[in-house]
């Protein structure tokens, strides 16, 4: 398992919350109602997750409504990404040669 | 049953090979690996009684030993071979006699006269085989003569030529002719047997075999009753012409000038066994061509993809074909929710409203597989304690064990699933608590009720599936099937012919306009569909995958896709060698009569099959077919105008349809007795031979010029 960070962009038009991928961050816009915005992060997280389980820990210092929310989402998302992770696995959908590389590099992180 | 009538069991001779010895127990090993049934020792210028007895006992179950030698011949200063046979009856005599005139004579340089070798064996009821011709040491025409006049029965003179074309001795052409192995190798005996003469009639003794040689009447009936045969009655002319054949479980052959009404009789021998319950039909030469009866067109061909053991992926097709998006929750969910301030205390102290959704699937899925394992036991269970067949094949007492420990599973099974039914009815309850507390809640405080869930559990899933789906159809689409070959026909010297039909998976990239769908549907849908699933594999994780399914969806003719089967196109062609091959129309019959020959039946009704065919297919791949069937016992009935046929399979029954001042006879024969007698009596005999050369394409040929015979 690996351990991303997940933060929260506050801006005034556009509040985010930021998630860490294996290949770059990805953004769930936290102000406006747009699925397709969270169907692209999902997908994301899938091809993540297939190589190897990941974990996000959110950052944050300001305890608004912001906060609020993505700290469920994230806890709620965790748990939803265990689930998953165990179907990929079961299914036999997870990429072993990636997840040995990221198990090498969590070990090695830790 | 084959011939050997010379064969070697010691070295004698400084110039004998030392394998040309052979024990009694090592003969009787190769022996019954051949189908050789009579052998006469004739080792050169040397009997030897004590082998000759072994031998004879070793293998007196499986065949006949007839005693000879092989004799050094001085004939007017020439040197040649002779074999001397002797009835088995005489062995001892035959021992007594040999050793008089060979006493203490070098083998390597003994010699005697013909009169003196015909003097010293005249009581043993002997047969006398001179190596002739280009088998060397030869005998000349003059001395066979001399021979043949100095015994009481010239028929017992019999020639042996190296590489004769007479097979078996009854097809002699005017000349008694046989020939044996002259065996040098025994390690080499059950190979070189293959190509020894065959007796025609199965020969039970010495005295037959010479009675055969005089074409003795009784013998040859006494044979031809052991066959079994059809007393047959037809009326093929009207019922003004009734005429009674036997039909032989051997070759009958029907021969006459053109016109006098072969195929109509071998229409009517259809129709009659027809009437008994047989299925038979005329096979007529030149009535069909091969691409027709092999189907080339593939008119009705029809394949599914499961014939070859693949998926027909019916389920994940339909699922592709219906798939829809799953929603997610909205981020507005939880803003509202958070958004608003719940002043409510008593809905604060409410902790249950702060769980959140418990995944259900995976513990209903873990019933469902538990509840089928159960089930499996359950059926196995019933099967080991209710089918009789294993209560009457395993032990009581091993079964009672078997059923002990399966019911101690069951039990196991059981808790497991009370257990499991627990977890997972417990989560739905515990779900559904929640989902209710927080509706109320939401309507006590006015506050939105908090998402339990962010849907990524049921896109996943989606997702998920549709990837495996798609991910199998591909995998099958992208299966190679092995071409099917069936064997079509020999064309003789230029190899085998094949009928392959080749099976193709449209997968999106195969254009050969060769090849036609095999279900009632176009190209275009096919290729379309294969492709879209190609893309659709590509657009598993992103948000473009819908569109490319709606794609799919819209193909013109997607209706008629359901399985994979419905993406078959397939190619038939006649191959030779591995290539692309076009038979003429002769190949045509030659593989059509192959073909028919071929199948197992118990009767073969054969018109012409010598049309269109060259004498040398005939020769090398139907007369020997034809041969093997009736070793079979079965019936093959030709009406033929080819000498080949008629003369060289040696036909137990040879029915003449004789066309004779506006009168029409049948006469019937064979070339053991050599002679043709009208059914009705109503006319004089025919001598076979004659007729038979007279009447036949290529007769004079068959029964050979003195060269051809010899192969000179």
């Amino acid at each position: 398992m690996v351990t991303k960070t997940a933060t929260i962009k506050r801006q005034t038009d556009q509040s985010k919350l930021i998630l860490e991928g294996h290949s770059g961050n990805f953004e769930i816009i936290l102000t406006e109602d747009n699925p397709n915005n969270i169907k692209s992060v999902f997908n994301v997280i899938l091809k993540d997750l297939k190589k190897g389980l990941i974990q996000f820990e959110l950052t944050d210092d300001k305890e608004d409504m912001y906060y609020h929310i993505c700290s469920e989402y994230v806890k709620q998302l965790n748990a939803e990404m265990i689930v998953i992770y165990a179907e990929l696995e079961k299914f036999e959908l997870v990429d072993v040669s990636e997840q040995v590389e990221n198990a090498g590099t969590a070990e090695n992180a830790e | 049953m084959k011939i050997d009538i010379h064969v070697h069991t010691k070295k004698v001779k400084t110039g004998d090979a030392e394998t040309r010895n052979v024990t009694p127990e090592r003969f009787n090993e190769i022996i019954r690996l051949t189908e050789v049934r009579i052998l006469a020792i004739t080792n050169h210028n040397h009997f030897d009684l004590g082998q000759y007895q072994a031998i004879t006992e070793t293998v007196s179950d499986v065949c006949q030993i007839w005693p000879g030698i092989e004799l050094d011949i001085i004939e007017d200063g020439r040197r040649a071979h002779l074999l001397v046979i002797a009835n088995p009856k005489h062995a001892e005599l035959f021992s007594q006699r040999c050793d008089k005139i060979l006493e203490t004579q070098n083998p390597n340089t003994f010699a005697i006269s013909i009169a003196d070798t015909v003097e010293n064996f005249k009581d043993l009821d002997c047969i006398y085989i001179a190596h002739y011709l280009n088998k060397t040491p030869n005998l000349g025409d003059k001395e066979l003569e001399l021979l043949a006049s100095l015994i009481p029965n010239p028929r017992r003179v019999i020639k042996e030529a190296a590489n004769s074309i007479s097979a078996g001795i009854f097809i002699s052409h005017g000349h008694n002719s046989i020939y044996g192995s002259d065996i040098q190798d025994w390690n080499q005996y059950e190979i070189l047997s293959q190509d020894l003469p065959e007796l025609r009639l199965p020969v039970d003794s010495f005295e037959q075999f010479c009675l055969l040689l005089d074409k003795n009447e009784a013998t040859i009936n006494t044979i031809l009753q052991k066959k079994t045969f059809d007393q047959v009655t037809i009326t093929p002319f009207g019922a003004g012409e009734i005429i009674n054949l036997d039909i032989y479980n051997d070759i009958n052959v029907f021969f006459g000038s053109k016109g006098t009404g072969k195929t109509d009789i071998l229409k009517s021998l259809s129709l009659y066994y027809n009437g008994k319950g047989f299925t038979t039909s005329v096979y007529m030469s030149n009535d069909k061509h091969v691409n027709d009866v092999f189907n080339l067109r593939g008119i009705s061909f029809n394949a599914d993809v499961s014939d070859f053991g693949l998926d027909e992926c019916t389920n994940e097709i339909e699922f592709i074909k219906t798939a829809t998006e799953v929603g997610v929750t909205s981020m507005g969910k939880y803003r509202q929710h958070f958004s608003g301030e719940e002043t409510n205390k008593i809905a604060q102290q409410l902790k249950i409203k702060n769980i959140n959704h418990i995944d259900e699937e995976n513990a209903m899925r873990s019933l469902e597989e538990i509840s089928e394992i159960l089930d499996e036991f359950k059926s196995f269970r019933s099967f080991v304690s209710e089918d009789e067949l294993v209560t009457d094949l395993i032990e009581q007492e091993l079964l009672d064990e078997l059923i002990d420990i399966l019911e101690r599973i069951l039990l196991r099974l059981k808790s497991k699933i009370d257990a499991q039914f627990l977890e997972a009815n417990s989560l739905r309850l515990l779900n559904q608590i929640v989902k209710i507390f927080n509706q109320e809640v939401a309507k006590k405080t006015g506050v939105p009720q908090k998402p339990t869930s962010t849907g990524f559990i049921d896109y996943a899933r989606n997702r998920i599936k549709i990837e495996q789906q798609i991910n199998k159809i591909k995998s099958i689409i992208d299966t190679p099937i092995s071409p099917i070959e069936d064997f079509a026909g020999d064309l003789g010297e230029k190899g085998k012919l094949y009928c392959k039909t080749s099976l193709r998976i449209q997968n999106g990239s195969f254009t050969d306009g060769a090849y036609n769908t095999v279900k009632n549907i176009n190209k275009t849908p096919q290729k379309e569909f294969a492709n879209q699933i190609t893309t659709i594999s590509k657009h598993i994780y992103s948000n473009e995958l819908f569109e490319k399914i709606a794609t799919l969806k819209d193909i013109d003719g997607i209706e008629h896709i359901r399985t994979v089967s419905d993406l078959l196109l397939f190619n038939r062609i006649f191959v030779l060698d591995g290539n692309l091959y076009h038979p003429s129309n002769g190949e045509s019959s030659m593989i059509l009569l192959h073909k028919e020959l071929m199948e197992d039946k118990e009767i073969y009704l054969i018109d012409e099959p010598e049309k269109s065919l060259g004498n040398d297919y005939i020769n090398d791949v139907i007369v020997p077919i034809i041969k093997e069937k009736a070793l079979l016992g079965k019936k093959v009935i030709i009406a033929t105008h080819d000498a080949n046929i008629a003369v060289r399979t040696l036909p137990y029954n040879s029915i003449y349809r004789l066309r004779e001042n506006g009168l029409y006879y049948t006469m019937t024969g064979n070339p053991f007795f050599n002679t043709l007698k009208c059914i009705n009596n109503s006319r004089g005999e025919l001598d076979w031979k004659e007729i038979s050369m007279k009447t036949l394409e290529g007769g004079k040929s068959a029964f050979g010029e003195r060269g051809k015979i010899y192969g000179n």
